[in-house]
């Protein structure tokens, strides 16, 4: 416990020093800035922004990415109420009863409830990564290849159970993010591998390219076709203070909220768009009167926007404390720790505690900043949903290019950047999910590199998995869920989780 | 029933590659990945040839065409006519994709972005990029 405040205080240290409340706060806007804007959610976002990090030191570079990427959830949920436009996917669920009551003129008041739900889950949340993460890292040290490997595929499993439609699509994706992640240079051996003769994918398929083309490009190509006219935004805000009735009302249903969220955040595959999903359903099933959902009730907004404010900050935990991204955008982060040379893993807090701590605090900075940004600010917000999108993905276009030629530059990844926007185009048109490929992408290298290691201290004995205690469970674990996703009784009930 | 031959098609295409992997030793992972993919692609492809699935929604040639073009023009560009002209013919053909914009708007917004780029790149974040074209 000593300990506990202690490292909260040095992490405030870190987080409060001028030039990371400034990141944290130039973060948080940029990123709400766009995720305000609608069809660009949090991925993007983060992908969009993570060459502008590249210049500042590895803290402040992670504090502003996280930042951006609660500022953007943020943003959604703000689009979500006002304009029944939900940024990303994890504010679907407060359109419906948050529109509905800004259709009823108490936009002011379900801006508040999200807010105040968003701020609660977010220091919770803050508090149980801090408390919850040493030890966690502890047991990780113990962790040794094979144990390594079998978490990883309980993590890709689980990304296969939590993705959008067919199991297996996710999995090809999975797989293909895999292969993508063994192109370049092999570790142990030094040759090159599936580089087709270029020079330019020696160093392996750089993942800034990757992102930007998969979540950026191909974002602004679906978006172009479906550029029908947008709904009314809700214009009068009202009273932004909630009543007291309404506040009592609310407060159960954002504890629930951030009980669901941060553990669908810790799940692997998990993330804020299951939270908010599951948060919601939750909270149709324990109300009294389950027909005032849809209709403008409080929980139905208070609920999800707890769970998914609190499923996006404790996805950080297996990414901090194992290496191991849950979901496509701690993969990113992962990829932006690894840009600056971090190996993100157990190792992390003792050998740079004022990176972790920092950043923990930091969430809790975040949080203010987001509501002190959000409930003022509001108005201009709005302004920005009405700018046409004819004008802005021009520049997000522009952006993207610049961004990405920046990064290394190289024109290759410029061009590479444009293949993957029209591979991200394909797959979706043909219904598969971008999100696993790259949790594959970047667990792929990491996959392989302790699989061989485990493969060598077994002598090649494939059994090695089955003999570890830890790793026997993680395998088990992976196999359970597997074929809980192909029995027909769950899968009909994941169809309907996500039908809503 | 096109989904299923597009995913598997796609996937039967990769494993090509990996004829051109290392030594055994560093060709290993990669085959075993391949194998798998090749497997799951023909299972999708016989659940899409099974199921006479729905036909995917139209395809729009316009955007996809006129996005990547923005940005291989960048590539091709860059090196050749500096940082300023080659922004302004990649947001000018990213407007095109749209058809959203006349010309002139479309040029006057490349012009407003090609200033804004510059100001936040060149100046803020002092990348070493040529504005113009060496002469």
């Amino acid at each position: 416990m000593h300990d506990l405040i202690s490292n909260l205080a040095m992490g405030f240290g870190v987080a409060l020093s001028l030039q990371n409340i400034g990141l944290c706060f130039i973060g948080c806007v940029l990123g709400t800035a766009i995720g305000v804007l609608p069809g660009i959610g949090p991925l993007p976002t983060v992908a969009m922004l993570l060459p502008f990090t590249f210049a500042l030191d590895p803290t402040g570079a992670l504090i502003m990415l996280a930042g951006v990427f609660y500022g953007a959830q943020y943003g959604g949920s703000t689009t979500a109420i006002l304009a029944r436009l939900p940024g990303e996917t994890s504010s679907v669920v407060t359109c419906l009863d948050g529109y509905a009551m800004a259709l009823k003129g108490q936009a002011g008041t379900a801006l508040a409830i999200a807010a105040i739900g968003s701020v609660v889950a977010g220091m919770a949340t803050t508090l149980l990564i801090a408390a919850a993460g040493p030890p966690l890292a502890d047991v990780a040290l113990l962790f040794q290849s094979a144990d390594y490997v079998s978490v990883m595929l309980l993590g890709l499993v689980s990304a296969v159970v939590m993705a959008h439609g067919s199991v297996l699509k996710a999995l090809l994706m999975i797989l293909f993010g895999l292969l993508l992640g063994t192109v370049g240079t092999d570790v142990a051996s030094g040759d090159y591998r599936l580089t087709m003769g270029l020079d330019m994918l020696a160093d392996g398929l750089g993942f800034v390219p990757i992102s930007m083309g998969l979540f950026g490009l191909a974002e602004i190509m679906v978006n172009l076709e479906s550029m029908a006219g947008r709904t009314a935004i809700a214009k009068k805000v009202g009273s932004l203070w909630p009543s007291r009735a309404v506040l009592w009302q609310a407060f159960p249903a954002m504890v629930r909220g951030t009980v669901i969220g941060a553990a669908f955040g810790i799940l692997p595959g998990g993330g804020p768009t299951i939270a908010a999903f599951s948060a919601y359903s939750v909270e149709k099933k324990v109300a009294r009167d389950p027909s005032r959902f849809g209709q403008g009730a409080v929980e139905g907004v208070a609920a999800p926007e707890a769970a998914n404010n609190a499923a996006t900050q404790s996805c950080f935990i297996p990414m901090l404390c194992l290496g191991i991204p849950p979901n496509a955008l701690m993969a990113l982060m992962v990829g932006a720790m690894m840009v600056h040379g971090i190996q993100p893993g157990p190792s992390i807090i003792t050998k740079q505690p004022e990176l972790f701590w920092g950043m923990i605090a930091s969430m809790a900075v975040g949080n203010v900043i987001l509501v002190i940004l959000n409930l003022p600010l509001i108005g201009i917000w709005v302004k920005l949903l009405q700018v046409p999108y004819a004008f802005l993905f021009p520049a997000i276009i522009v952006f993207c290019a610049v961004g990405t030629y920046t990064v290394d530059s190289s024109t290759g990844d410029v061009v590479l950047m444009a293949i993957f926007g029209v591979l991200g185009y394909v797959f979706r048109k043909l219904d598969c999910e971008p999100a696993p490929l790259m949790l594959g992408l970047v667990l792929g290298p990491l996959l392989e590199e302790n699989f061989r290691r485990a493969m060598v201290l077994s002598d090649g004995d494939a059994m090695v998995f089955l003999h570890r205690p830890i790793s026997l469970a993680f395998l088990v674990a992976a196999a359970l869920l597997l074929a809980a996703v192909l029995l027909p009784s769950i899968r009909r009930g994941r169809q309907e989780a996500f039908r809503e | 029933m096109f989904i299923g031959i597009g995913a598997g098609g796609l996937m039967l295409a990769m494993p090509l590659e990996s004829g051109t992997a290392g030594a055994m030793e560093a060709g290993f992972y990669p085959r075993l990945v391949c194998a798998l993919i090749i497997a799951l692609g023909c299972l999708t492809a016989l659940a899409g040839l099974l199921r006479k699935g729905e036909l995917p929604e139209a395809w729009h040639w316009w955007p996809l065409l006129m996005v990547s073009a923005s940005a291989v023009v960048f590539a091709a560009l860059l090196d050749i006519a500096g940082f300023a002209i080659t922004l302004f013919a990649v947001a000018l053909i990213a407007s095109l994709a749209g058809r959203l914009l006349n010309i002139w708007r479309a040029a006057m917004l490349a012009g407003v972005l090609v200033l804004m780029n510059i100001a936040l790149f060149i100046f803020a974040l002092g990348l070493p990029l040529r504005i113009w074209p060496r002469i």
